[in-house]
């Protein structure tokens, strides 16, 4: 369990962009796990099957509150969009060296817990567990069109804000 | 505004690169202690408490057993009741409720038909005036949802 707790929670709070509930999601896979155990603790694909059944906990539970919330989050996403000017990137290397990497790593955790919903998961889901545009949308039950758009928004939002902090190298033109 | 076409593909880039630095979070600490103590309290719990599938064998073919009987009783109990109901005695026994019940129904009817009454004497734009006040209250209503959910969920 140990070997594996940390990727489970990041697997939870990345998607969820909530601790608290990160924790009781890592927990009740822990507890699947503890229920499939014998066939787990030989098993090469105990870590896939972890974070395969994170991302299921978490999804479920997102699903479950999307539809009471998505009109209002989208609503102010999308304000939030169009509200910020151009975005560029003159710069191919972004990292600015000043800034020390556990703190970088803490920005740039904070910005995408920032994020809408609608827009983290698919972000996550693609750059994190390299899931394919067309099975996200299978996965969120949304078109594929829409899941390109929120993970562009998205993408977008989320290098605004990193720009902001300073961890970006970008210029806002508003 | 958008980034131009040509800054997409390499914001795609830099999100991607940004995101796949990122170290794993580290879990709460107390992680471990909560999962051992929960399935500490979930060993403790008597068997019958938990999940069917972890029952022992024997008592689950118990409650199954006892199941298909528990069905059974009731199909007999409907038909037994179904074939007593027809015979004359209990028919006849039955007719002073039968009476009774007329009573409710005819007041029902009554309601039902003083109701259309009111509707027709009622001017149609009361009717749309009312219809339009619902409305209102809903987006109101929704509205305000709205402005508690941007207040007190998405600013915490």
């Amino acid at each position: 369990m140990h070997a594996y707790q940390d990727m489970v929670f990041s697997t939870a709070a990345r998607l969820t962009g909530d601790d608290a509930l990160a924790a009781d999601i890592s927990q009740e896979v822990f507890l699947k796990a503890y229920g499939n155990f014998t066939e787990l603790k030989t098993s090469p694909t105990a870590g896939g099957w972890l974070k395969t059944v994170a991302t299921r906990l978490a999804l479920n539970h997102l699903s479950r509150y999307r539809k009471r919330w998505r009109l209002f989050s989208e609503l102010r996403a999308d304000t939030d969009d169009e509200a910020e000017g151009e975005l560029e990137f003159p710069v191919p290397d972004t990292a600015l060296s000043d800034i020390d990497a556990a703190e970088r790593s803490a920005i740039v955790d904070r910005a995408l817990q920032d994020l809408p919903a609608h827009q983290r998961v698919p972000l996550v889901l693609y750059h994190f567990e390299d899931v394919p545009y067309q099975d996200i949308a299978g996965q969120l039950g949304v078109s594929l069109a829409k899941v390109k758009t929120d993970i562009q928004r998205g993408r977008l939002a989320l290098a605004r804000k990193l720009v902001r902090a300073g961890v970006l190298n970008g210029r806002l033109d508003s | 505004m958008t980034p131009s076409n040509g800054n997409m593909d390499k914001l795609e880039t830099l999100i991607e690169r940004t995101l796949r630095a990122q170290p794993a979070r580290r879990a709460p600490q107390d992680l471990q202690a909560r999962v051992f103590a929960e399935i500490g309290r979930r060993a403790a719990l008597p068997w019958w408490r938990n999940n069917f599938a972890r029952w022992p064998l024997a008592a689950r073919a118990g409650f199954l057993i006892a199941s298909i009987g528990f069905v059974r009783l009731a199909l007999a109990a409907v038909m037994w009741a179904s074939e007593a109901l027809h015979s004359p005695q209990v028919a006849g026994a039955l007719n002073p409720a039968r009476d009774w019940l007329h009573g409710p129904a005819s007041i029902v009817f009554v309601i039902a038909d003083v109701a259309t009454s009111v509707l027709r004497a009622v001017p149609s734009y009361w009717l749309y005036a009312g219809v339009a006040a619902a409305l209102a209250l809903y987006v109101a209503l929704f509205g305000l949802g709205a402005a508690a959910y941007r207040t007190l969920y998405v600013n915490r």
